[in-house]
């Protein structure tokens, strides 16, 4: 390996020495100083944002390229960006939201960044070791910001659940792995396809299957599918928002785009298999999801139980991938439904969270305290009916068009049950929505206005409400990435390896 | 064509006025929104003026058309154009939106809000009309029915049953409409994307949600599929469009709304319903639709005759006029369902005609509640003499809406019951019982709200603006004009319809 070859590496250098750097700032800084760490963080994540699009137009950077265990491609870049955008809005909502006199600010732009770090690792590794790591990597530095709140007993139980349940989804995960090397005899997910191919009866090897399955669960626990979710409303209520916000997203995206990676290049010769785990999985998750948000009164537990039924969703895009045949000409619409939820997911859940991460900064955190917003403040209660009418998924918003993505690529597999059922689903979650936008625009309450957003505050709601609209009615900038970051995934195994 | 540019500008008037007033108006300030609102409805009505005397029956199927790619990878394209049934539900439209505008200066609270729903409504059933493209009809089915949550709810009013306890709240009412809006949506959506998955199938060269091309394909190749999707498409639709029994949220939603809603809801958010079977499940399908309609000319009949029964039944003077919509939607099916192009032009002037007197009458039942805040039969009487614009009107609406002949409703009545005839009789001699039933629950609303007993606590002022005057004058004008010359409704429509009747006789 030369060293020209580090280049491979450069997001997760740049986020790492960016991490590092945040920390021995937060040493120096004075600690009425310290919102200027959060604003240096996300002026550099920005950049880092640019720096690695030119870098991906340039030719000199390999378009894709593999390490041992570790990818560098397209889709990873893909990903990698999500990340970088979640980090930057997550910061900006940070900002404010912890108050001056809190301890070790400048940590948990840190630790945040750790996370994203780990996140990157996760979308590029091939190696199932390399997964465990990453996936580690990307957990451990969440538990302890789910607790930050010191003071806050409720934060505390918070870490501490999202702690245990962690603990068995490792668990779960490393002795699926066991199993898959046991019967594959390999880790790495482009041998691993081959093993499979020739060895046909492999697929229906118990130990494999029980491998697989098992890897299934710690992935649905990570994405809090059901029936692994009960820990996700209350992790959601007791860490501080600006946490929920992240927790609520990069960790989820990773993981699906682990999953996307696995199963598209890795798996695909079990298809049979994982497809029906995924339908019955995808049918529970949003039906589950969907009907317990109905009756939930705190914001926060209503976007975590909406945001399982968003993952049911994305489920449904991989039930509907279709077997492999070995010359499939076009690039499955399943796999691209998936990409493009996940931005729809991105832009309207953080939208959400970024406004009840400001109302909870103002003592807002159950429904019925909404009550008058639209007179209190118009603008914000205006931006929460969008960013709510695009997670039920209503033109022109952009979660309308991964809905009907999604919903395309079922009926494509001949899954007319479950698109039937992911659209009653909509129609529910049309209640709970509306319901919040009820208390805030049907019922009179006189009261304190709420003041403006901060500056930080209102850039980042902006970009994220931008994103609702200009992705909605111009999907084809995301349609057209995710197609040219898909097709050379597709085409396992990958033919550039460096060693 | 660049004739396209009237019809893209009748689609993006009330979607520029809510932009304009969004941005624009100052809070508290309801004169802006008033006055862009005006604006583009008076655009709007001259548009579909135009539109619809430059339609040219004789010539190609689809005029008026503009076609932009906008998703290529699936399939859909910006694709919008008029035939002979859109041209009709254009005029519709345009009447309906100013009229509905004019009827919204009463509304005093929160007027930017309004405006801005009103007209996102307008535009969404503008839209819906004119696209030619089936992921653009949803995302226009969708606009015109989401922002109904936000009319109703918030501008609306309670139901005035006879006992307070059985009362609809205005909250139900809106939640009710837009959950079962948003389930025949739903189904709408999964229908077309069987469509398009099949579209290879049938013959056409790649997928596509375009309408035209999916005209060419012949899904009756594939075996099940027409016989499977039709009955679901057609059902899906007559959610919105009231089909029994799936007309719930019908009453519910009609009464609880404000007047312009209330009229925009029945004048043509029903006929985006009738307008769907038509244009979707019967000319896409038409094997289907041979082998069904049948089936939905008796439901059609129960239509008819449950809703007139349920209209007698009613204290609140909306819900007499929304359950009469029930009844006459029942009249738009029964008619589509004779499969021959005398049932079918009726049923198409029964749309419009249907869409012009229900507003009027939700027009001056908004008026009667608002000078007398009560809407309870009971309570209401001798109203002729305090406010005799409001009973001559309402009695000329009413005479309409029970077929007088000379008036609109009676041409779409005749049409339809002579196309009955030929189908099948007895449905035509149950149908009429339906309109005796008509003429009794107009007449003894009309009796027991103008004629009746006098009410002494009742002291309604008959002061009337002049835009209050002004709408409901213009549609009894409709009324007659329609109802006196049809011919200018019927031939603009009449080889659009005989197209589609062919399809489902297998001929072209």
């Amino acid at each position: 390996m030369k060293i020209s070859h580090l280049i491979i590496f450069a997001p997760e250098i740049a986020v790492l020495s960016l991490a590092l750097l945040l920390l021995i700032l937060d040493w120096v800084t004075p600690k009425r100083k310290k919102v200027w760490i959060g604003y240096f963080s996300a002026i550099m994540i920005l950049v880092f944002m640019g720096g690695f699009l030119c870098l991906a137009k340039n030719r000199f950077f390999p378009y894709a390229a593999s390490f041992h265990g570790f990818i560098f491609d397209a889709f990873a870049l893909y990903f990698k960006e999500l990340f970088l955008l979640v980090a930057f809005l997550v910061t900006l909502f940070s900002v404010n939201f912890f108050k001056q006199e809190d301890e070790g600010q400048g940590e948990y732009y840190a630790l945040l960044l750790f996370v994203t770090l780990g996140c990157f690792l996760l979308v590029s590794s091939a190696d199932l070791l390399m997964l465990f790591l990453s996936f580690e990597m990307m957990s451990i530095p969440l538990y302890v910001m789910c607790a930050y709140a010191k003071k806050d007993s409720k934060s505390s139980e918070s870490g501490l659940k999202y702690f245990l349940i962690g603990a068995i989804t490792s668990a779960l995960l490393l002795y699926g792995i066991s199993l898959v090397y046991a019967a594959t005899g390999t880790t790495n997910l482009h041998l691993f396809i081959d093993g499979l191919v020739s060895a046909n009866k492999l697929a229906y090897n118990p130990i494999l299957l029980l491998g697989v399955v098992l890897m299934l669960c710690a992935f649905s626990f990570k994405i809090a599918a059901v029936p692994f979710h009960m820990w996700a409303p209350d992790v959601y209520e007791g860490a501080p928002a600006p946490v929920v916000a992240f927790l609520a997203v990069s960790p989820k995206i990773a993981v699906i785009g682990l999953m996307t990676r696995l199963f598209l290049a890795g798996m695909q010769p079990l298809q049979p298999l994982w497809v029906f785990l995924f339908a019955v999985l995808a049918a529970l998750t949003m039906t589950v999801g969907n009907l317990a948000a109905l009756f939930q009164q705190n914001l926060k537990r209503l976007l975590a139980y909406s945001g399982i039924a968003q993952m049911g969703y994305i489920l449904v895009g991989f039930a509907s991938i279709q077997p492999f045949f070995k010359n499939m000409p076009t690039l499955q619409i399943g796999y691209q439904a998936i990409l493009f939820y996940l931005a729809a997911y991105l832009f309207s859940d953080l939208a959400a969270f970024g406004i009840v991460t400001y109302l909870s900064a103002h003592g807002i955190e159950e429904i019925k305290s909404l009550k008058g917003l639209a007179e209190k403040n118009p603008m914000l209660a205006f931006l929460f009916l969008i960013s709510l009418l695009s997670l039920a998924g209503v033109p022109p918003l952009v979660g309308f068009v991964g809905k009907f993505y999604l919903f395309l690529a079922a009926v494509s597999s001949k899954l007319y049950w479950l698109a039937v059922l992911g659209v009653v689903n909509s129609v529910i979650s049309l209640f709970y929505y509306l319901r919040v936008a009820r208390s805030m625009y049907f019922e009179k309450e006189e009261g304190v206005s709420i003041p403006y957003p901060s500056f930080s505050m209102q850039v980042a709601l902006l970009v994220a409400i931008f994103g609702i609209l200009a992705v909605g009615v111009y999907p084809f900038v995301i349609t057209h990435l995710s197609i040219q970051v898909l097709t050379p995934l597709s085409n396992v195994p990958i033919s550039h390896a460096m060693k | 064509m660049d004739r396209a540019i009237f019809l893209n500008a009748f689609l993006f008037s009330p979607l520029a006025a809510a932009l304009l007033i969004l941005i624009f108006c100052p809070k508290g300030n309801p004169v802006f929104a008033r006055a862009a609102a005006l604006v583009s409805g008076i655009l709007g009505f001259a548009l579909s003026i135009y539109i619809f005397t430059h339609y040219d029956p004789g010539g190609s199927q689809f005029q008026f058309q503009a076609n932009a790619n906008w998703l290529p990878a699936l399939g859909i394209g910006y694709h919008i154009g008029i035939d002979g049934i859109s041209a009709v539900m254009v005029l519709l439209t345009g009447i309906l939106n100013l009229a509905a505008v004019l009827a919204s200066f009463a509304i005093k609270d929160r007027v930017k809000e309004y405006f801005i729903f009103l007209l996102l409504v307008e535009a969404g059933v503008a839209g819906s009309f004119i696209t030619l493209d089936l992921f653009f009809f949803i995302v226009f089915y969708e606009l015109a029915s989401i922002p109904m949550y936000f009319l109703i709810g918030m501008w609306g009013s309670d139901g005035q049953q006879a006992s307070r306890k059985w009362a609809t709240k205005k909250e139900f009412s809106a939640l009710k409409l837009i959950l079962y809006l948003q389930l025949g949506g739903a189904f709408i959506l999964v229908s077309f994307f069987v469509l398009y998955f099949f579209s290879v199938k049938a013959g056409l060269p790649h997928r596509t949600f375009d309408f035209v091309e999916l005209l060419q394909a012949h899904f009756s190749r594939i075996p099940e599929l027409p016989k499977i999707l039709f009955p679901i498409l057609f059902i899906a639709f007559g959610i919105e469009a009231g089909l029994v029994p799936f007309h719930t949220w019908l009453p519910d939603g009609h009464s609880a709304a404000p007047t312009a809603v209330s009229m925009l809801l029945a004048g043509v958010l029903l006929k985006m319903g009738a307008y769907g079977m038509i244009r979707f499940a019967c000319e896409l399908l038409p094997s289907g639709a041979k082998l069904w309609l049948p089936l939905f000319a008796v439901i059609a009949v129960i239509n008819i005759l449950y809703g007139a029964y349920c209209a007698l039944k009613q204290y609140d003077i909306k819900y007499i006029i929304a359950y009469s919509s029930v009844s006459h939607m029942g009249i738009v099916f029964l008619g589509l369902a004779t499969q021959n192009i005398m049932g079918w032009t009726g049923a198409l002037f029964q749309m419009f005609s249907h869409g012009i007197i229900t507003a009027l009458l939700f027009m001056i039942a908004g008026t009667i509640y608002e000078k007398t805040h009560t809407r309870n039969i009971l309570q209401l009487g001798g109203l002729a003499a305090k406010m005799p614009f409001l009973a001559v009107t309402f009695v000329l609406g009413g005479l309409a809406s029970l077929g007088l002949p000379g008036m609109s409703g009676f041409v779409a009545e005749f049409l339809t019951f002579m196309g009955t005839f030929g189908f099948e009789r007895i449905l035509m001699v149950l149908g009429l019982l339906g309109l005796i039933l008509t003429a009794l629950y107009i007449l003894l609303a009309v009796r027991k709200i103008f004629f009746g007993a006098d009410n002494p606590s009742l002291n309604p002022e008959d002061a009337h603006a002049w835009w209050e005057k002004i709408p409901v004058a213009a549609l009894i004008a409709c009324t007659l004009l329609f109802g006196i010359l049809p011919g200018i409704i019927t031939s603009i429509s009449q080889n659009s319809l005989i197209s589609v009747i062919h399809l489902m006789k297998g001929i072209g």
